[in-house]
């Protein structure tokens, strides 16, 4: 045992996962507490971890500290605004269903995969599978020469997240615990009965057709609620003003030199915001997340010059829902009307009428409950051998990685009656209808729902580092991988590549990578199946007065500029070189209408799909001044090509078969990323500021589009960004019948005074299609920013971070039921103000109300797009970090007391539901009390 | 130690073989489970479902939901037949009414244009294909495969002939397209192909294999050689109508007349026309196909138009129940108080078409006055296909417990009540509902009719109208149109018109008889008469007095539009700027 190599040992433990260039150690050094030493701070990269300032790629990283100071259920949450050129967008709140979605750099390509590629210790997973607490950093790697040993899978960027490993030393354990509430951040409001009947009457006047509500009902709507004139708002009956959330993790690591361990547990409670939910015998109908998860991450010298790493995570999650769909929940809560009836007809006898038989109360509480329970269990083992006796600074090693995923759905439903409160004719007074459905027992049934995947991966990896002589250092990896993933009951994924890197470093200043990937997938026809993907890079330290000791006003500058090609195999079509016949629509013949099954031939083959592939280029520096701020700005530009766009608009309808999509479409990004940090430490007190921003812009290069009348040119989408809004520009209303006579024809449908009016785009008369044009940015921001402020004083300490996207706009038009009033018999929201009508036609900011589908008016136009530009506070922290003294009696670290807001404020022009989830179940804000510390 | 170490070289050499082992064949194609044209055509079971795959865009008379056009309504609603709700934007006809047809929807989209272009080609290749690979079949009777391709042969001709008739000359596809260099083929002279129809139909005649009839009542819905004989008759009777038949277009369309008219007049044309209605009729007749006339003749008529052949319907040729959903049956023209939508709602001008069964008409132009409640009065007497085809004031609606009499009416004062179905308390826009395909529904609750897309009357019209124009009125003339006539118990056509009194007569004839199927909007566009398009269009506005009488008045509800260029449809304009030829017709 002796002849263990102590020095190696060391060596082995610290470079996880992969390889680490041996100058990273020789420079460790104690870090001050006021600045993050570049040549110290190791940054994960593709496979590996390299001090920030030998990386030659681009690559921003978060550290576990950070992440850990947010209470979020899903990890992608504690994302926004931390690293620069990461758009994240929140979802709705709903406790199992609140994972946000990213765009990376802005939108790269109008094909069908944006997301980034996630890796979890070097493996492709869930990012959402992995606790808040158990990760040690998360790097986000940008350019073509950081992704390239991910190839075809690296277009769309890649996130890597890295778990913690245990430290040899004393066994330590940490506690963490905090508990709050939490609440919707905003939630829509609509007109109460009295106005409403006003409005309808109006409507229907509107309409050229007779009012409804005659003055007695008026009167009787305006003296509020009762049994025959209701007024019910239903968000008000249903929604919790808030619910709790609780969170517990005990995790413990330690270890000695010839093993080491990260072990930990959470438990993570949230509860859903219905009320009312707890009068089912048995069970609640309210939505819930109880999650547990672990991790053991171990390291073991098994013998001489082998090491063998270990890590198992797992997550279970059991998540109670309403029996309906969220979405249909949420759309009867903001559509069912205020007027009709109230919850409870009488005690125990829920209100509707025939023509609203769903009471929200009773679609909530009485039609049963959903259980979902799905579990993550990940594995990998990596085995590593060093050759160094025989050649030095060789390694080789195997690793295996086998997850599966599993979930279950399970239903149990009822049904149950509701009750019309109807006038007597003779007395007048209030009665009771008939039963309107019928109450039944729970039984289980649908959905029921179940999915099994699996992945799988095996690598082989081949890392050579070496020095030579003073200045020279090199490292090379070459590594074959292997993955085959299975998605439930679909076809296998299978992927391989073969990729390797070349990082070269002369005298700790001048730093270059070559990387090349030639990696394929089945989804494509021989031939078609592989591609080389090669990427350069290159950094350059032009000054660094930081090692030298000399404090001038520049103390470190670092230069790089990289370019590659990565690709993108998920197009969103498999096997397209198949020639296909498939089930069409049934037909019916002879003497019933039951239909007879046909086959139909499928999409035509095509046997030259491949993959998307991007160019990227990208210039950059970091630098520090004065010894406290730091300063780094990304330029970049990534032509992505080989886009699916259909073919249809090109060839002749003649032919009459299916056209497959070819690969032709073209995007261009391009943007600049800054980031800042501002950091002070005195000797009780200090201070930093952290900024981050984006500015990105993104051009459809080349689409298939149809052809369009001449002087309509705006409407192609080549020129504009992807996710640019096309519409008509609106112009006002229309005023009188002169004013429409005196107009151009708008073909959408009739128009009447108070509708609103087009601009004829191509000056050819008539309203149409052709004269819609881009009318304004979609809802992926061109411009992004997050501030992090944090101060400390002795013990305390105060954080908080802001994040904003700018020059973004809201399409009102694509949700009818908040904002297109009465149209499908819904409610009247408060955003409605004003609405046209003929005395009060000069000032109307909203167009007349109608009974009908007003096809002229609901559509996207200029009137409806809205700026949806905001700035929330994410988080905001205040803590207490008890001094060592007062704790060490006791037995007890570290510790620290804290109050946690997630999501406090939101500043914004649109000011009625959240500007990033509009309709639905909302988005929460939460206000936690909680408390860290170290055994 | 040495032994440790050689373990663990042995373990990672055994991981990275293991691993090499299986790198090789790593990236396979998964296995097929749909199939590919081999496989779909080694069996007759699949091939069979690729015959019923041809029918999937057929039109069928009854709007539906699966086919809809104008937004729900009924190619009627831009004719005198017919109106739509016109406050109801969904449904296109009101762009129509309003002149707003262009060639980025008209043809375009299926649920709100009359026509998607698009879908005539897949038929066409998905026959082509069929017909093409259909002898590589090894477990079908060769007259089973000879069926199918005269069957195909068929679909081919009926979706060239849905295309002739709406745009004049398109491109003449001879074969399935694949390669990229055989998909340039521009437009071809109407007259190309009006004889590429015929040579079509011609082929589907002589094939020994193609029935009559289908075979089994169970194949009801395909198409059979009586159709062929059918389509021919159709077909003829088009290319002999003024549109095509003529010195000279609709309009001028300088080198390209001929793509949209034969360019010069030939009578022969319609005499070549009365004899393929001859040859259909007799073809059908002899083989088990006629005239539904054994039941009342208040009910032939509809069981010619709604029933099943094994029902009685004797008359049907082509007629399916493809997509007719009885859920979605209200669109067609029930007041929307009754659970309809009033997509499709007769017009005045439609029912002023219908004689009483004495051969008298009511005078609706001055208001008409009933006895005390009696409602109906104006109707009593009117052709039993009225009676079948529309739904009016006062009519029993619903013929079982609990019944139900429409009341389309309004008071005429406080004093009066308002009827439960009138403009003021059921928001009813018009006075007549559509009955057609509606009796059975009304009593039984659950009904699906049978959607008929050719009867054996349409030859007698067929052939009463051909004969007319080449010789002038004749007992011939006369005979056929009163086989129509007498089934329903109406009295034979007067023997004392002249060519053009008796060429109007026929054209009220086809319809009354033809209403809703389809006919009427082609009809007047081939026979160029567009002029009734425009209109006015009435309605009635019934009143109930205080003395409980009701009066009929008639009023103009409102003109349309109508413009020489919609003799014939736009194509697509997407499809126009692909550049291979295809030139617009003239206006659009």
């Amino acid at each position: 045992m002796k002849l263990f190599n102590i020095r190696k040992l060391t060596f082995t433990l610290l470079c996880s996962p992969l390889f680490q260039f041996s100058g990273a150690v020789s420079q460790e050094k104690q870090t001050s507490q006021d600045s993050i030493d570049h040549s110290v701070q190791l940054v994960s990269i593709a496979y590996g971890k390299l001090p920030k300032r030998s990386i030659s790629a681009s690559v921003s990283t978060l550290t576990g500290t950070d992440i850990e100071k947010n209470a979020v259920f899903s990890l992608g949450n504690v994302l926004y605004g931390k690293v620069p050129g990461l758009i994240v967008d929140q979802n709705s709140g709903e406790p199992g269903n609140d994972a946000p979605g990213f765009s990376f750099r802005g939108v790269q390509t109008f094909g069908y995969a944006r997301a980034p590629l996630v890796l979890v210790d070097g493996f492709i997973r869930d990012m959402n599978s992995v606790s808040v607490f158990d990760i040690e950093n998360i790097s986000v790697l940008k350019d073509a020469s950081a992704t390239a040993m991910y190839g075809i899978q690296a277009a769309n960027g890649v996130i890597v997240v890295t778990t913690k490993k245990g430290e040899s030393g004393k066994a330590k354990v940490n506690v963490d615990f905090s508990s709050g509430f939490q609440s919707p951040t905003r939630l829509p409001t609509f007109y109460h009965s009295s106005d409403y009947v006003q409005m309808y009457n109006q409507a229907l006047a509107n309409d050229k057709l007779p009012a409804l509500y005659n003055p007695a009902d008026l009167a009787g709507y305006a003296a509020g609620n009762s049994a025959l004139y209701p007024d019910v708002d239903w968000l008000q009956e249903m929604v919790a003003k808030q619910s709790p959330m609780a969170s517990l993790n005990v995790s413990s690591s330690g270890g000695n030199r010839f093993a080491t361990y990260y072990v930990s547990l959470g438990y993570l409670y949230n509860n859903g915001i219905y009320k009312n939910t707890n009068n089912n015998d048995g069970y609640t109908t309210n939505s819930n997340l109880n999650r547990l998860n672990f991790r053991s991450n171990i390291e073991v010298k098994v013998i001489k010059d082998l090491s063998l790493k270990l890590n198992l995570g797992g997550q279970v999650n059991d998540i109670n829902a309403p029996r309906m769909a969220t979405t249909d929940i949420w759309n009867r809560l903001f559509d069912y009307p205020t007027h009709l009836f109230p919850v409870f007809a009488e005690k125990g006898m829920l209100g509707g009428t025939s023509a609203f038989i769903d009471n929200p109360y009773g679609y909530i509480n009485n039609r049963g409950y959903r259980e979902t329970h799905n579990r993550f269990f990940q594995s990998d083992m990596d085995l590593k051998y060093d050759f160094s006796k025989y050649i030095k600074g060789l390694e080789v090693g195997a690793r295996i990685g086998f997850d599966n995923y599993y979930t279950v759905t399970d239903g149990w439903s009822k049904n149950f009656a509701v009750y019309q409160i109807v006038k007597n004719p003779t007395t007048g007074n209030p009665g009771l209808s008939a039963p309107i459905g019928t109450n039944t027992n729970l039984t289980y049934n649908s959905p029921f729902s179940e999915a099994q995947n699996r992945r799988a991966t095996n690598e082989l990896y081949l890392n050579l580092s070496r020095k030579f002589g003073k200045d020279h250092t090199i490292n090379l990896l070459a590594l074959y991988n292997q993955t085959r993933q299975i998605i439930g009951r679909e076809n296998p994924y299978g992927m391989q590549s073969l990729n390797a890197r070349a990082h070269y470093e002369y005298k700790n200043r001048f730093f270059t990578d070559v990387t090349l990937s030639y990696g394929g997938t089945e989804a494509f026809a021989e031939g078609k199946r592989f591609g080389l993907f090669p990427a350069v890079s290159a950094a350059y330290v032009v000054l660094d007065n930081q090692s030298n000791g000399n404090n001038k006003a520049i103390d470190y500058l670092k230069v790089r500029a990289s370019g590659g090609i990565v690709g993108s195999s998920n197009v969103g079509t498999r096997f397209a070189y198949r020639e296909l016949y498939v089930g069409g629509l049934s037909y019916a013949f002879g003497n019933t209408n039951a239909g007879a099954s046909t086959i139909t031939e499928g999409t035509i083959p095509n046997p030259d799909l491949t993959f998307e592939k991007s160019y990227q280029y990208e210039v950059g520096m970091e630098s520090r001044f004065f010894n406290q701020l730091d300063l780094s700005v990304s330029l970049f530009q990534q032509n992505r090509t080989n886009i699916l766009t259909s073919q249809s608009t090109l060839i002749p309808a003649l032919f009459g078969g299916v056209l497959p999509s070819v690969n032709r479409g073209e995007v261009r990004n391009r943007g600049i990323e800054l980031s800042l940090l501002w950091k002070k430490q005195f000797k009780n007190a200090g201070f930093f500021v952290q900024a981050n921003m984006s500015f990105i812009k993104d051009k459809v290069i080349q689409m298939a589009e149809e052809v369009v009348p001449q002087g309509s040119e705006y409407f192609y989408r080549k020129g504009s960004p992807v996710f640019y809004t096309y519409g008509l520009e609106a112009i006002g209303f229309f005023q009188s019948n002169a004013d429409i006579a005196a107009s151009p024809f708008q073909i959408f449908g009739p128009v009447q005074p108070g509708d609103i009016k087009y601009r004829d785009h191509n000056n050819d008369g008539i309203i149409n299609n052709y004269d819609v044009g881009p009318i304004g940015n979609g809802t992926v921001p061109t411009k992004e920013f997050g501030i992090e402020i944090g101060f400390n004083v002795k013990g305390f300490d105060i954080q908080a971070m802001f994040q904003g996207q700018m020059d973004r706009n809201i399409n009102l038009a694509s949700y009818g039921n908040l904002f297109f009033p009465l149209r499908t018999n819904q409610k009247i929201s408060t955003f409605v103000t004003n609405p046209w009508t003929v005395d009060n036609s000069a000032n109307a900011q909203y167009p007349r109300l109608s009974t009908l589908e007003n096809a002229n008016n609901y559509r996207t136009s200029t009137f409806w797009l809205r700026n949806g530009d905001f700035i929330k506070l994410r988080s905001l922290e205040v803590g207490y970090n008890f001094q060592k003294f007062l704790l060490k009696k006791q037995g007890v670290g570290a510790s620290r007391l804290f109050v946690r807001g997630m999501n406090l404020l939101t500043f914004d022009k649109f000011k009625f539901t959240d500007p990033e989830n509009i309709s639905g179940y909302p988005t929460m804000k939460s206000l936690n009390v909680g408390f860290r510390t170290q055994f | 130690m040495r032994i440790r170490i050689q373990f663990g070289l042995y373990l990672i050499s055994l991981l990275v073989l293991g691993s090499l082992g299986s790198c090789k064949k790593y990236l396979v194609m998964p296995p097929q489970t749909s199939f590919n044209v081999d496989s779909v055509f080694f069996s007759y079971q699949n091939t069979e479902r690729l015959v019923f795959d041809l029918y999937q865009f057929q039109g069928r008379a009854l709007a539906t939901a699966l086919n809809s056009k104008l937004g729900l309504s009924s190619v009627a609603t831009i004719t005198d037949e017919a109106i739509c709700f016109t406050a109801q934007n969904g449904y296109t006809s009101n762009n129509v009414y309003a002149g707003s047809v262009n060639s980025t929807w008209f043809t375009v989209n299926g649920a709100n244009g009359e026509d998607v272009y698009d879908n005539h080609w897949k038929t066409i290749r998905k026959a082509f294909v069929l017909k093409e690979n259909i002898d590589r079949v090894p477990d079908a009777p060769a007259n089973v495969k000879g069926r199918i391709k005269g069957e195909c042969a068929a679909v081919i001709a009926l979706e060239y002939f849905e295309m002739f008739k709406r745009y004049g000359g398109v491109p003449i596809v001879r074969k399935s397209l694949n390669e990229a260099e055989e998909f340039n083929i521009p437009r071809a002279p109407v007259d190309s192909v009006y004889h590429y129809i015929l040579s079509l139909c011609d082929e589907a005649i002589a094939n020994p294999d193609f029935p009559a009839k289908v075979p089994d009542e169970k194949e009801f819905g395909r198409l059979t050689k009586a159709f062929v004989y059918g389509l021919k008759s159709r077909t003829m009777l088009y290319a002999a109508s003024p549109l095509f038949n003529a010195t000279k277009p609709y309009m001028e369309f300088g080198t390209n007349n001929k793509l949209i008219c034969f360019m010069k007049y030939d009578k022969n044309l319609w005499n070549q026309a009365a004899q393929a209605a001859k040859d259909a009729i007799n073809y059908c007749e002899q083989n088990g196909y006629a005239i539904v006339k054994n039941f009342p003749t208040a009910r032939n008529y509809k069981v010619a138009c709604e029933d099943l052949p094994r029902a009685g319907n004797t008359e049907v040729i082509y007629g399916t129940f493809q997509g007719i959903n009885q859920s979605k049956l209200y669109w067609l023209g029930r007041g929307t108080n009754v659970g309809g939508y009033a997509a499709t709602e007769p017009t005045q001008n439609h029912i002023e078409k219908y004689q009483n069964t004495d051969g008298t008409v009511v005078n609706w132009n001055t208001p008409v006055t009933t006895p005390v409640n009696d409602p109906t009065a104006p109707y009593k007497k009117l052709d039993p296909r009225f009676h079948i085809s529309v739904a009016y004031n006062g009519c029993q609606w619903i013929t079982t417990t609990p019944t139900y009499n429409l009341e389309i009416y309004d008071g005429v004062d406080a004093t009066v009540a308002h009827g439960r179905n009138g403009p003021i308390v059921a928001k009813t826009q018009f006075a007549y509902f559509t009955r057609k395909w509606l009796n059975g529904f009304e009593s039984s609750g659950v009904w699906t009719p049978m959607s008929p897309n050719m009867r054996l009357a349409e030859m007698y019209l067929n052939l009463a109208e051909a004969l007319n124009e080449a010789n002038g009125p004749s007992a011939e003339v006369y005979a056929a149109l009163d086989v129509i006539r007498s089934r329903s118990g109406m009295p034979n056509v007067p023997r004392n018109m002249d060519q053009a009194a008796l060429r109007n007569y026929i054209e009220n004839e086809r319809s009354v008889e033809l209403y809703l199927e389809n006919h009427r909007y082609f009809d007047v566009k081939r026979m160029m008469i567009g002029d009734v398009f425009k209109g006015p269009i009435y309605d009635v506005k019934v009143i109930k007095q205080r003395n409980g009488t009701f009066t009929y008045t008639k009023y103009k509800y409102h003109d349309r539009a109508w413009f020489t260029h919609w003799y014939l449809h736009p194509f697509p304009y997407n499809e126009v700027n692909k550049g291979y030829g295809l030139i617009q017709n003239p206006g659009w």
